[in-house]
């Protein structure tokens, strides 16, 4: 079947139900997400021989994140955690991480209190364009984030949004197509201008 | 001519302000953005815009105008390209 955007548009997603990561500290994550977190455990799967060789045996269980949303990790039985999934407490391994939301800038205080008076290193605390957050790391290394967002994304910041990329794109586009590595913003920002001034020409 | 877009949101917001202040020229556009131009040179200082740096070193988002000669935690240049 050929996608259109009418397709496309039918179907919708109705936030995050989980994500899952693989963990080789069974009872410091239960520990760390349910008693630290005060996240409740809220389902766990256990199978024998049903994962692939390798892995035939595992643990995946659930901790409950708000608004239906969950948190997952697998529990590989019998199997040494390979080099390559060992966190990397850097910025390459932190782009993947976990992001949760609270509703009011006080409650994301009262989460940093809560959690350094648990003994959790509350390392860092950054107030982006519209995202106030507090960051840490579970067990694993793996980083967490609470986030508090500051106002609605509106329809302006979805232009924006648009065009960032649209600019980006094109001047990856542009590099590759000489054969280089795209390796700098400014490009992007003065494609981005162009975007600008043929909106205000066009209104 | 040096210039910048702004996102005209709350956040980039007091950087306009201030752009005036500082002797730039700034022009709200109808289509959500906000331009601050200099001939020639454009310096803008962060410290009198009150922003922090993950808003500041993100300020050009809406486009540029020339090339950046300096941008560091307190000051923006920008040069005809």
């Amino acid at each position: 079947m050929e996608l259109n955007a009418a397709h496309i548009a039918k179907n919708k997603l109705h936030g995050v139900h989980h994500t899952a990561r693989p963990t080789w500290k069974l009872r410091e994550t239960v520990e760390f997400y349910r008693d630290c977190m005060g996240l409740a455990l809220v389902h766990a799967i256990s199978a024998k021989g049903w994962g692939p060789p390798g892995h035939p045996d595992f643990l995946h269980f659930f901790f409950d994140s708000g608004k239906g949303s969950t948190i997952a990790f697998f529990y590989y039985i019998g199997v040494e955690q390979p080099d390559y999934l060992r966190h990397r407490t850097q910025w390459d391994g932190d782009s993947v991480h976990t992001s949760w939301g609270v509703e009011r800038q006080e409650e994301l205080l009262d989460w940093k209190a809560a959690l350094e008076a648990r003994g959790v290193d509350v390392f860092m605390r950054v107030h982006h364009e519209l995202i106030d957050s507090i960051y840490f790391r579970d067990p694993n290394g793996y980083l967490l984030e609470i986030t508090w967002q500051t106002r609605p994304m509106t329809a302006l910041d979805a232009g924006d949004a648009e065009r960032t990329l649209q600019a980006a794109i094109a001047a990856e586009s542009e590099a590759a197509a000489g054969g280089m590595p795209l390796n700098d913003i400014e490009g992007i920002w003065r494609r981005k201008a162009q975007l600008v001034r043929a909106l205000e020409s066009k209104e | 001519m040096a210039a910048i877009y702004l996102l005209d949101v709350p956040e980039f917001q007091p950087i306009a302000i201030s752009a005036r202040r500082q002797g730039l020229t700034v022009t709200t556009l109808r289509t959500g953005y906000i331009r601050l131009e200099s001939p020639g040179i454009l310096e803008l200082r962060r410290k009198p815009t009150g922003v922090k740096l993950p808003v500041w070193f993100g300020a050009p988002t809406g486009g540029l105008e020339g090339r950046i000669e300096l941008f560091d935690k307190e000051l923006l240049r920008i040069v005809d390209a």
